[in-house]
């Protein structure tokens, strides 16, 4: 302690030895001071917070330059809540003793974490706003925002008393009593919070009277006891009756976590394993695809080989004669017998050589061409004879059929011929097909005009339109 | 009895972190020691005054003295 004129340290005298002022009344005033701190602490100790402060304060009014106890009521401050107001009690304290000061840490964390300096500023505007809703009589948002503060800030003790407040209010006494004695846990002696608790009961017991039904499920009187420096306020809950409405509760638990696990997780996974299982399905559908036009191809390809090794086959069949399939080489082959056999046997060497067609006389050898030629022109006047002959006598006997078969084989074979061809009209006529007649008539009279057939085709179209 | 809006008026606006200059600056740190201060200052200059008061007294009888003694 040094002396307040000349700043020498003072001695057990109540005079200061150097410049002899009367230091008796400071001295006592610094005491003072000094107490108020002592009572302050002793009161932060048991949590009696607002207790502490108010000593606290009272030791600063003695004596503003008690850097303990300064720095001490920040501590107070900060654990109430009160952030800034903590704040502006370790930066007056920085001022006063700018070195070794334990402040100086206090502000060094808070500038440290912007974040957790933004948050406490966050909550105190929400704090205001609340207070401004309370003003405008809009409760249920000012318990709104205030729940909102006091998640985030959980010792503003102000916050918890106009929550509670709210709530006896609104005449919901058990969550006011639960709110205060939140606050009752950071704050134990608070006069507020306790008035607060003590209205509450009050009102509780005033609602029971009137009812006679239980209100509130929680206790009437708090039950508090110091562990260390923490105050501990218990039951904040009373404990709930078990049996059949526990039995209930669980059975609703239960059906509410089933159906959140339907509705909401549940879509959720299949929709999930749906998706996975449609890009499975649509990659393995279009390795179904790949593979299936694959396999066409092969068998395609296995079609067509086959094809052409069953055209081989029927082509060397042919050529061995092992298909029984008689060729152009074998027909003439059985002209050219028929032939040795019997020059004059015309029809049947005709017969083999009518299988023998004009495009293969084309595609055919020139050794293969002169055989035929010479075959057919020996056996071709003979044959049309023959037929004429069969079909003169199949005429006699009435059977035209026959004779226009035979007069059309012998006008095939021999084309200048104009009777044939007149012949082969009358027997259409007869056989009573006079279109057919009246068209070879035409022939006749196309092919040979100038004939008497000629004339005779005329007459008979002529008598067949009259 | 408890009426909302009495109880209302016991809550104040917590200040904000902007307001931490203000509130630093608007701080009454007027304490005990000051006024102690102010009173010992006040009193010394009242003894000052008064001695000065004294020795102008004291001056003015011993001049009536000496004009009284003269022959």
């Amino acid at each position: 302690m040094n002396c307040y004129q000349c700043g020498s340290r003072l001695s057990s005298e109540d005079f200061c030895t150097n410049c002899g002022a009367d230091v008796g009344l400071y001295k006592k005033i610094l005491a003072m001071s000094n107490y108020c701190y002592n009572d302050g602490l002793a009161r932060a100790n048991v949590r009696d917070l607002s207790g502490a402060v108010v000593s606290l304060k009272q030791s600063l009014k003695y004596n503003k330059r008690n850097i303990e106890a300064r720095n001490l009521l920040g501590l107070v401050y900060f654990e109430m809540g009160e952030a800034v107001l903590a704040m502006s009690e370790w930066i007056i304290s920085k001022n006063f003793e700018p070195s070794k000061n334990i402040a100086d840490e206090y502000l060094d964390i808070l500038h440290s974490s912007p974040t957790k300096l933004d948050n406490i500023d966050q909550t105190l505007k929400k704090y205001n706003q609340a207070l401004q809703f309370c003003y405008q009589d809009s409760k249920d948002l000012a318990i709104i925002q205030l729940k909102k503060v006091l998640s985030i800030n959980r010792n503003l003790i102000s916050g918890y008393q106009l929550l509670g407040l709210l709530y006896i209010c609104t005449g919901d006494y058990d969550n006011a009593k639960r709110t205060l004695f939140k606050a009752l846990s950071v704050d134990a002696s608070n006069t507020t919070t306790l008035g607060y608790i003590k209205e509450v009961n009050r009102l509780i017991r005033e609602q029971e009277e009137k009812t006679g039904k239980k209100v509130s499920t929680l206790p009437m009187e708090t039950i508090s006891y110091q562990n260390g420096n923490e105050v501990i306020i218990q039951p904040v809950y009373a404990k709930e009756k078990v049996g059949f409405s526990s039995i209930i509760n669980i059975i609703i638990g239960l059906l509410v976590g089933v159906a959140i696990c339907w509705f909401l997780i549940m879509p959720a996974r299949m929709a999930g394993i749906t998706q996975v299982n449609d890009e499975k399905f649509k990659e393995v559908s279009e390795q179904l695809a790949a593979e299936q036009a694959s396999r066409q191809e092969i068998e395609k390809t296995l079609s067509d080989r086959q094809n052409q090794m069953d055209e081989l086959q029927r082509k060397y069949d042919d050529i061995t004669g092992a298909s029984g399939r008689k060729t152009e080489h074998d027909y003439l082959m059985d002209a050219a017998i028929a032939y040795v056999n019997d020059p004059t046997d015309s029809v049947a060497i005709m017969e083999n050589m009518d299988h023998i067609s004009e495009e293969f006389l084309d595609s055919t050898t020139d050794s293969f061409r002169e055989l035929y030629a010479a075959l057919k022109s020996d056996a071709a006047t003979l044959a049309a004879d023959e037929y004429i002959e069969n079909a003169k006598s199949a005429v006699k006997a009435n059977d035209y059929n026959v004779a226009i078969e035979e007069y059309t084989k012998a006008w095939l074979l021999d084309k200048s011929n104009s009777d044939v061809l007149m012949n082969l009209a009358h027997c259409y006529r007869q056989s009573g097909d006079t279109k057919k007649a009246d068209e070879l008539y035409k022939q006749v009279i196309d092919t040979f005009p100038g004939t008497q057939n000629a004339v005779d085709a005329a007459d008979y179209i002529t008598e067949e339109q009259d | 009895m408890i009426v909302f809006e009495d109880e209302l008026k016991k809550f104040h606006p917590s200040m904000e972190i902007e307001g931490v200059e203000a509130a630093v600056q608007s701080h009454d740190m007027t304490d005990m020691t000051d006024i102690f201060m102010t009173m010992m200052r006040e009193k010394a200059d009242a003894e000052i005054q008064a001695r000065a008061q004294g020795q102008a007294q004291a001056q003015a009888q011993m001049e009536q003295i000496m004009y009284n003694t003269l022959p």
